[in-house]
């Protein structure tokens, strides 16, 4: 369970982070609109449901009510009757003097529609009187009948029977009657004397039929009402033919337990809805009957349009909750699409959005972020360049304090010596040297003017090492016109002379050449001086500053700064390589790009 | 239209379109469902009135009323006539009823017949079983015939004579009661005669010849006998078969020994419904031959015996 639980919460978080917040919204509003229409529907339903059982108990229990009124009606009627016969006809006439079946007669036609017969019986089970018919069936023994025995147990008493078929008179047209008989206990007066005898009152059984037939119960549902005795006897079923014929049952024993009210039961794999009501003097039960299972159907039919009309809500709220969510969350996509185009590095992004207030807000926070950030690149861009520059001022300024002193040490020797006219030539050179370095404070040069500057530099030197190394130097055409920086030819020259011209005996050479590879530049200084192993080379250009102190003779700072100066100035790509093997000579490889005045503008730093 | 316009608009409202279709589609059957299509059914009669059959008759009524049925009786001219009932027959399937009852008057007279419209609709037979029927819906008659020779049994001793009344066709169901009696009877040493003819006729022959007892295998030939028998000083035992007014009132009045009844209500209403079922072509249990019970005059005001004697009508 607890596995499941953080299963489902992590791909819920997982379906989080993946969505948009669009869909999110409409999941959102929709899951909380469908929740509460699920919610109000369920609650409508089953109170719509409740309440519809109710109203249909409380119908039936109308109905029921209206019937036994009817019903107590018919049967007050009877009792009337009864009444009248004994009270009016029976009571007042001595048996002895006349008979009493003209009065009996009267009575019969006065309620005929309702009555089959009346007839008073003695004792015995003799007959006294009658009407209609008159003539009892030699086969019958009225003293044998349930009501009559009924009457003669609870004298004091009004007996109705269940219905049963008149068999007592003999009828010309052999005609049976179903019949209601009230039965009592009557005195009848013979010569004075007062002895027992049965009244019988037979109401026709078509009474009880008007009475509950085409009762509506349950709004054509198919209910349906019958009468029984307090025994459960059938009295009346509107389907009492197909109940005797066996075709149908009828709950009725079970009915007859009932108290008054409404009941649910289930019958034959029905359920259904019962109520019950006695009615007076008789203890009959009015039994109304509403199969549920039709009132079920039509709340499935009631369910199904209910889950139909969800769908169709869940559709449109998704098809409003998308729309919705989408207005929602448009302003804030702008936002998003404009903070990606400006990830992606797009410099003019127009990062203003309308929309609510809190975007708006964060919109404007973003646009100012960008610009703040944009000036503090500018300034960290701006102090970088500084700082580059700087370092190469420095590195370049690095050159010439030993340079200047030495000459002018040398030429201060020569002067002393009287060496005046070598003395001209070096300091000649010295101020060519200069002018050429300080090109008007302009970093980038001509290769042709760095090959001069190299020039200069040689012979100064020569004159300073009284010849013992000769130097050639040469450019392919066209290169000279290329530009490059300055002072990078030197500081090469400066090593090769100080490690490899050192202990020549004017056999020491030095080539400068300078050449086009592709779209690149090589200046080549090399030397027949003694070489360098292979560690010694991989050490001149380590720009981590592991060997070596800088300004420490040998320590080769010279080749490093250039190096260095070419790699900021042009990139990664370009700079010096080293060719060197002991007693072999050294090959210094200048790679530069092939500018020309165009190209080198923007590398060109214009001094005052 | 752009396509993105379409999945925004159109095919979500195409959707509830659908939707709104199926909610139609599963609502519409189920209120057609409740009730069944009116189904015509003709009921033709043996009898040229049908008082004979009228408890039967409500049977079919109150199916009727159930089941959506709409009932037609048709009775021939001449009572018994299997070639008016054959006519009878033709007229109705031609003009295209879908179900008929019918209460045959002589199974080889009708067979032709009963085939022909047995292919071309539900037909059920009532009183005499045929073979080519859909279904037949009554009484076994040849047990009813022996449980009528049986009750006889004990009122006529070995050797003496029962007259068994004919019915008109001995080709019926009626007639296959009388031979299972005859067969019971003879095979216990009875005698036996015939007899087909008015009350009148009866009466002058129970009156001349010396008869035990006497059988009416069916309740109009029961109602002659009875009628007979109450013009006799001393009638012979008569049983029957049938329970109309006039059988029940020969019965109270001891014409009548002792009736074989069946409950008539329950056998016209499961006629209409095994019929209507046939003609609708749902599933239908095999029905089995009805019950019958005996019943005399000293009970037969039971409860039980009232309900089979005496429905109740309004």
């Amino acid at each position: 369970m607890a596995g499941l639980s953080a299963s489902l919460r992590r791909r819920w978080r997982e379906l989080y982070h993946r969505s948009s917040i669009q869909v999110i919204l409409s999941l959102f509003f929709t899951a909380v609109a469908v929740v509460g229409m699920v919610f109000l529907g369920l609650t409508l339903f089953l109170r719509f449901s409740a309440s519809n059982n109710a109203l249909l108990a409380e119908n039936s229990q109308r109905v029921l009510s209206q019937v036994n009124l009817n019903l107590d009606a018919r049967l007050r009627e009877m009792m009337r009757v009864s009444d009248a016969a004994y009270y009016q006809v029976i009571k007042d006439a001595d048996l002895a003097e006349g008979n009493i079946d003209r009065d009996l007669e009267l009575l019969y036609y006065t309620s005929r529609e309702s009555l089959v017969s009346i007839a008073v019986f003695s004792d015995g089970g003799g007959l006294i009187a009658a009407a209609p018919l008159g003539t009892l069936k030699n086969s019958v023994s009225p003293e044998r009948e349930s009501w009559f025995a009924a009457a003669q147990e609870r004298i004091e008493n009004l007996h109705f029977s269940t219905p049963h078929v008149q068999n007592l008179f003999v009828d010309p047209d052999y005609r049976y009657r179903w019949v209601v008989s009230l039965s009592r206990h009557v005195e009848l007066t013979r010569d004075g004397a007062i002895e027992s005898g049965v009244l019988l009152v037979d109401m026709s059984y078509s009474g009880i039929e008007q009475i509950c037939k085409d009762v509506d119960l349950g709004a054509g549902q198919g209910g349906y009402l019958y009468l029984m005795d307090g025994a459960g006897e059938i009295v009346y079923h509107p389907r009492q033919q197909l109940i005797n014929a066996g075709l149908l049952e009828e709950n009725n024993a079970a009915a007859a337990a009932y108290a008054d009210g409404s009941h649910d039961e289930i019958f034959r794999g029905q359920r259904r809805q019962v109520t019950v009501k006695t009615v007076g003097y008789t203890g009959w039960k009015l039994v109304g009957v509403v199969p549920s299972e039709n009132l079920w159907d039509n709340y499935g039919q009631l369910l199904l349009f209910f889950l139909f009309i969800i769908i169709f809500s869940v559709f449109l709220l998704v098809l409003v909750n998308l729309r919705l969510s989408a207005w929602l969350t448009a302003p804030l996509k702008k936002l998003d699409l404009a903070v990606k185009e400006l990830e992606a590095g797009q410099e003019t992004v127009d990062l203003r959005v309308n929309g609510p207030y809190e975007v708006e807000h964060l919109s404007r926070s973003v646009q100012s972020m960008v610009s703040t950030m944009r000036h503090l690149m500018d300034d960290i861009l701006q102090q970088e360049e500084q700082k580059r520059r700087s370092e190469l001022d420095v590195l370049q300024s690095q050159i010439n304090p030993h340079f200047l002193y030495n000459t002018l040490d040398s030429v201060i020797w020569m002067t002393e010596n009287g060496r005046t006219e070598d003395a001209v030539v070096m300091l000649t050179s010295l101020a060519r040297f200069f002018r050429i370095s300080l090109s008007r404070g302009s970093n980038i040069i001509t290769v042709g003017e760095e090959l001069e500057h190299a020039r200069h530099y040689l012979t100064i030197q020569k004159m300073r090492y009284k010849n013992k190394f000769s130097a050639d130097i040469s450019a392919a055409d066209g290169v000279e016109d290329l530009c490059t920086i300055k002072l990078i030819v030197q500081p090469i020259l400066e090593n090769a002379i100080y490690h490899g011209m050192d202990y020549a005996d004017g056999d020491g050479k030095i080539c400068v050449s300078a050449f086009r590879e592709g779209e690149d530049v090589i200046i080549e200084v090399s030397d027949n001086g003694p070489g360098m192993p292979e560690e010694v080379v991989a050490r001149l250009l380590d720009q981590s500053g592991a060997y070596g102190a800088a300004g420490s003779k040998g320590s080769g700072i010279g080749l490093r700064n250039v190096h260095r100066r070419i790699q900021l100035t042009f990139g990664r790509e370009y700079g010096l390589t080293i060719l060197s093997e002991p007693d072999d000579g050294t090959v210094v490889r200048i790679r530069l790009p092939a500018l020309d005045e165009e190209g080198s503008r923007r590398y060109r730093k214009e001094g005052g | 239209m752009s396509g993105r316009r379409f999945t925004r608009w159109v095919l979500p409202l195409l959707m509830l379109g659908v939707l709104l279709l199926l909610l139609l589609l599963i609502l519409y059957p189920t209120r057609a469902q409740q009730r069944p299509e009116l189904l015509e059914m003709s009921v033709i009669s043996r009898e040229a009135e049908g008082s004979a059959w009228a408890t039967a008759r409500q049977g079919m009524e109150q199916a009727a009323a159930d089941l959506n049925v709409e009932l037609r009786f048709l009775y021939p001219a001449q009572s018994d006539s299997a070639q008016e009932q054959g006519q009878l027959l033709r007229r109705e399937v031609e003009s295209g009823a879908s179900a008929i009852l019918l209460f045959p008057a002589d199974r080889e007279a009708l067979a032709e017949e009963v085939r022909s419209a047995a292919a071309r609709a539900a037909l059920v037979t009532l009183e005499t079983d045929m073979a080519d029927a859909a279904a037949y819906v009554g009484v076994d008659n040849a047990a009813l015939g022996e449980a009528l020779g049986r009750a006889a049994l004990n009122g006529v001793p070995r050797g003496e004579t029962v007259l068994l009344v004919l019915a008109a066709s001995q080709r019926s169901g009626v007639g296959d009661r009388l031979a299972a009696a005859e067969a019971l009877l003879k095979s216990e040493g009875r005698k036996v005669r015939h007899f087909a003819g008015t009350a009148d006729a009866l009466a002058e022959t129970l009156s001349r010849e010396k008869v035990q007892a006497v059988i009416a295998f069916e309740a109009s030939s029961l109602e002659r006998a009875a009628a007979a028998a109450g013009r006799l000083e001393d009638p012979p035992l008569l049983y029957g078969a049938g329970s109309t007014p006039a059988v029940t009132a020969g019965l109270e009045q001891g014409h009548i020994t002792a009736i074989l009844a069946q409950n008539a209500f329950s056998s016209g209403y499961l006629a209409v419904e095994s019929a209507a079922r046939l003609a609708r072509r749902e599933a239908a249990e095999a029905l089995e031959p009805l019950p019958f019970f005996t019943v005399r005059r000293e009970n037969m005001y039971d409860p039980e015996n009232q309900k089979l004697l005496f429905p109740v009508t309004w």
